[in-house]
């Protein structure tokens, strides 16, 4: 009997765990949802779309993906100036420009406030992994108004009371993004910086793009999605994609932009 | 009679051109970001699909969903790239999609922003397979510092354009 449940497991689990390695897609009903970057606003977590603006956390049902459909009863009132959302497991972190919340949809339609951390006006996109949360502020974004430019961490372990651990200096922070040991942050002039999180209260600043000529031109980085050893990278010069399997950045390819003329 | 309806006219035409103008310059004089107005009728004509890949010009948020990625051309659209193979993603089209600047993908289905509404746009059929109307705020100028919210919902803000 218990080879049998073993067996069965396996039969479902390889599967699932061969499709999230080659796509890192996530699955529900069937159908594969992709993943956003750390500045989206818009999530799809199980048979929801969960998206964010100004001052409202709204839902839609899109258990028919083709004929999604909106829950108004279901808006969420938060303080106003929501920038972005992200979504870990049954969890939802939302930065906004006076702090980060954590939202638990255990039961999607019904998102439930676990805890809020306030700091300083600022803009913030947000991810997790594991036990900790990492957030960035950026100041210089003059609708946010703050004056500081770091990235925080969090120990989330008690979800109700998130612990501020680390506070790092930075340029001009914008999206982040996580993937095991590494952890991502877009900050202007570097470009992208490369830290080593495995001790998440200490992290290691190892590499950025300085020494990768192809990306010399990138000043203006926005925000990355790491996924399977590729971190897909859209900056105000174009999209990059660089492979981050081994110990330094590769540079991989790149699309770069072509400003019109009548911009400047 | 003639005379004075030609009369009229031009006084009318004269006068809503100073108006304009006027207005133009004072109300919007000190802002960094001009909006841009699209009709509502327009607007829910405004979602499609180009086979002719554009340029890449301010590109904004990105999403992945394997092998594509969509990168956000903001307040314009999504660019559509075949990143089967990583050394050369393949610019594949674009989905035309006035005051987007956000996306999520299910199955087949792209949800989108279509500056006030929520559009759902197949992306195998290359069609828009759902509107709901007015359930977001007007989209945020480029440096966050402007917001605009007047309810006028004949004209919808769509972008914003530098002010020189």
């Amino acid at each position: 009997m218990k080879t049998i449940y073993k067996l069965i497991l396996i039969a479902v689990y390889i599967p699932v765990w061969i499709a999230c390695a080659e796509g890192g897609d996530t699955y529900s009903n069937g159908d594969s949802v992709g993943r956003g970057g750390s500045m989206a606003r818009f999530t799809i977590h199980d048979n929801y779309l969960y998206t964010v603006d100004n001052s409202t956390l709204k839902i839609f049902d899109v258990s028919n993906p083709a004929q999604p459909e909106y829950l108004q009863r279901k808006d969420q009132a938060l303080n106003f100036g929501i920038e972005t959302i992200f979504n870990k497991d049954t969890l939802l972190f939302i930065g906004s420009q006076d702090g980060m919340y954590i939202y638990s949809v255990v039961r999607p339609e019904f998102p439930e406030k676990l805890s809020r951390v306030s700091h300083i006006r600022s803009c913030d996109p947000v991810v997790a992994s594991g036990n900790y949360a990492y957030v960035t502020l950026n100041s210089q974004n003059t609708g946010c108004g703050g004056w500081s430019n770091v990235l925080n961490i969090y120990d989330i372990s008690d979800l109700q009371n998130p612990e501020l651990k680390v506070t790092e200096e930075m340029n001009y922070p914008k999206g982040l993004g996580i993937d095991g040991n590494k952890l991502f942050v877009c900050d202007a002039i570097l470009g992208i910086k490369v830290y080593d999180v495995s001790n998440p209260v200490e992290p290691q600043w190892i590499d950025d793009l300085a020494r990768i000529p192809e990306a010399d031109e990138v000043v203006s980085p926005y925000d990355v999605i790491p996924v399977n050893g590729l971190l897909l990278t859209s900056t105000g010069e174009g999209l990059y994609q660089f492979d981050y399997t081994g110990e330094n950045l590769r540079f991989v390819s790149k699309i770069t932009t072509l400003k019109k003329q009548d911009d400047e | 009679m003639r005379t004075l309806q030609t009369f009229f006219i031009s006084f009318a035409m004269i006068g809503i051109l100073v108006l304009t103008t006027s207005y133009t310059d004072s109300y919007y004089e000190n802002w960094t970001y001009v909006p841009i107005f699209m009709a509502r009728a327009d607007l829910e004509n405004s979602v499609s699909y180009q086979s002719s890949p554009r340029n890449m010009e301010t590109p904004g948020k990105i999403y992945y969903k394997s092998p594509y990625i969509y990168i956000n051309e903001r307040y314009k659209g999504v660019h559509v790239i075949d990143n089967s193979d990583p050394e050369n993603p393949v610019k594949e089209g674009f989905i035309v999609a006035p005051g987007c600047l956000d996306m999520a993908v299910k199955g087949n289905t792209m949800y989108l922003d279509n500056a006030v509404d929520l559009v759902a746009f197949d992306l195998t059929k290359k069609e828009v397979t759902e509107r709901i109307k007015e359930v977001f705020p007007e989209p945020v100028s480029p440096e966050n510092d402007t917001f605009y919210s007047e309810k006028n919902r004949e004209y919808i803000l769509v972008a914003w354009r530098k002010n020189n």
